[in-house]
């Protein structure tokens, strides 16, 4: 061993003081995942609450494929998230990263599909763009917390390509927070439903990562690994 | 570390207690882990650098960044493949870094003679009687500020390590110091040319 590796051990070991070890993966993923399900469980409670009359024939049109879609894409931006925060979870990343992208396969064929069947800007209703963004802002506002938590958790962990991690996080927690917009949207025009539901997890990311920044940053004690 | 018997499981198994003891401050486990991961690191390293000489320098990064990401390590799970993603890591750095030299830097045609002819550093150098003397009348912690910066040519960072005080402290000795010793030479310089 060279006296400078060996010195710098010694001053490695010297002082060291105890850490407060990280929490599980699967403890973070049940975390965000429960925080999840709260909201998008209180959002179907509001929305049946206050406009119980457009349940029935938005349930009638639910795009179950766009469900789908979005479920997997937020299990694999989840384990990508998670899994880049730690080293030595390098396969849980790449799992992640590869069930994400595969996700994208079926938003395209939806998105595609559905732009297909649309009639044409003459069958917009008045008032269409604020409905788009209604429906969006209802799964980036409650999707703000999960993707905060996951920030707050990849501060904490080692990341290597932190954008990424923040990126992922917040399309996990808009990939799960959507599902309550389509399931009780009750437009049946296919433009809203491509922007206003089918795109959102992947252009509220970038919001949401924007977002979450801030505290990354500042609650981020270490450097990665 | 790439070993897949049971030798190597057992010895990981024994890494991975000896880490836990440390992320609950235990030092003696943790100096003794870092003394055993050495020469596996080392040979992780070696045959991935096609630059031995910068091999030692990555392996005490990996031994930095074990160090920063200690709290990541989670003792139910295996303790090889979490030091390996660091070694990684680490290997990563070391070609970006090195090819981000090459960008700037061009190799000169005849750099050997010309290392040959340069002025020895002066880490290498005998200090003039004058600055020892100098140096013998400062304060030892003014002393030991300038000779860590200026004799051993470390970083202030490493510095003040070595002398086990804040950054900021260093400093403040060392600038005590250089001020002291402009006085002192000063006044040696004026006593020797009135001999």
């Amino acid at each position: 061993m060279t006296p400078r590796t060996e010195e710098l051990i010694h001053e490695l070991a010297r002082g060291l003081h105890p850490v407060r070890r990280l929490p599980g993966l699967g403890r973070v993923a049940a975390s965000v995942v429960g925080l999840c399900s709260s909201l998008a469980a209180a959002h179907l409670g509001f929305t049946f609450a206050t406009k119980s009359p457009w349940i029935k024939p938005a349930f009638a049109s639910v795009d179950a494929w766009t469900i789908a879609a979005h479920a997997l894409l937020a299990a694999g931006a989840l384990a990508f998230a998670l899994g880049a925060c730690v080293p030595g979870r390098g396969r849980l990343a790449r799992t992640g990263m590869l069930a994400a992208t595969a996700a994208l396969v079926p938003v395209v064929w939806i998105g595609c599909a559905r732009l297909a069947a649309w009639p044409g800007p003459a069958a917009l209703a008045p008032g269409w763009l604020g409905s788009v963004f209604a429906c969006s802002l209802g799964a980036i506002v409650p999707a703000v917390l999960p993707a905060l938590l996951l920030a707050h958790f990849a501060s904490r962990a080692a990341p290597r390509h932190s954008a990424l991690v923040l990126l992922a996080g917040a399309a996990a927690s808009l990939g799960l927070l959507t599902l309550p917009g389509v399931l009780c949207c009750a437009y049946p025009d296919e433009l809203h439903h491509v922007l206003g539901h089918l795109l959102t997890p992947a252009l509220g990311a970038l919001i949401l990562a924007l977002v979450a920044l801030p505290l990354f940053l500042t609650s981020r004690p270490s450097q990665q690994a | 570390m790439s070993e897949q018997g049971g030798g190597a499981r057992d010895r990981e198994l024994a890494w991975g207690v000896l880490m836990a003891s440390a992320q609950d401050g235990d030092a003696a486990a943790y100096e003794a882990l870092l003394h055993e991961i050495v020469p596996a690191l080392r040979f992780f390293v070696g045959a991935r650098l096609r630059e031995t000489s910068a091999a030692e320098d990555v392996v005490q990064n990996v031994l930095l960044s074990l160090h920063r990401a200690r709290h990541t390590y989670q003792p139910s799970r295996p303790f090889g493949p979490w030091l390996r993603a660091i070694a990684r890591n680490a290997v990563s750095d070391a070609f970006r870094a090195s090819g981000r030299r090459a960008e700037r830097e061009t190799a000169l045609p005849d750099a050997d003679r010309i290392a040959d002819l340069r002025e020895p550093s002066r880490a290498d150098a005998p200090l003039s009687a004058r600055m020892t003397r100098a140096l013998l009348d400062l304060p030892p912690a003014q002393r030991e500020a300038v000779e860590l910066i200026h004799v051993r040519e470390l970083s202030v960072a490493e510095a003040a390590a070595r002398a086990g005080v804040s950054v900021s402290a260093l400093k403040v000795r060392a600038h005590r110091g250089y001020k002291a010793l402009r006085v002192l030479l000063g006044g040696r310089e004026r006593d020797d040319s009135a001999h």
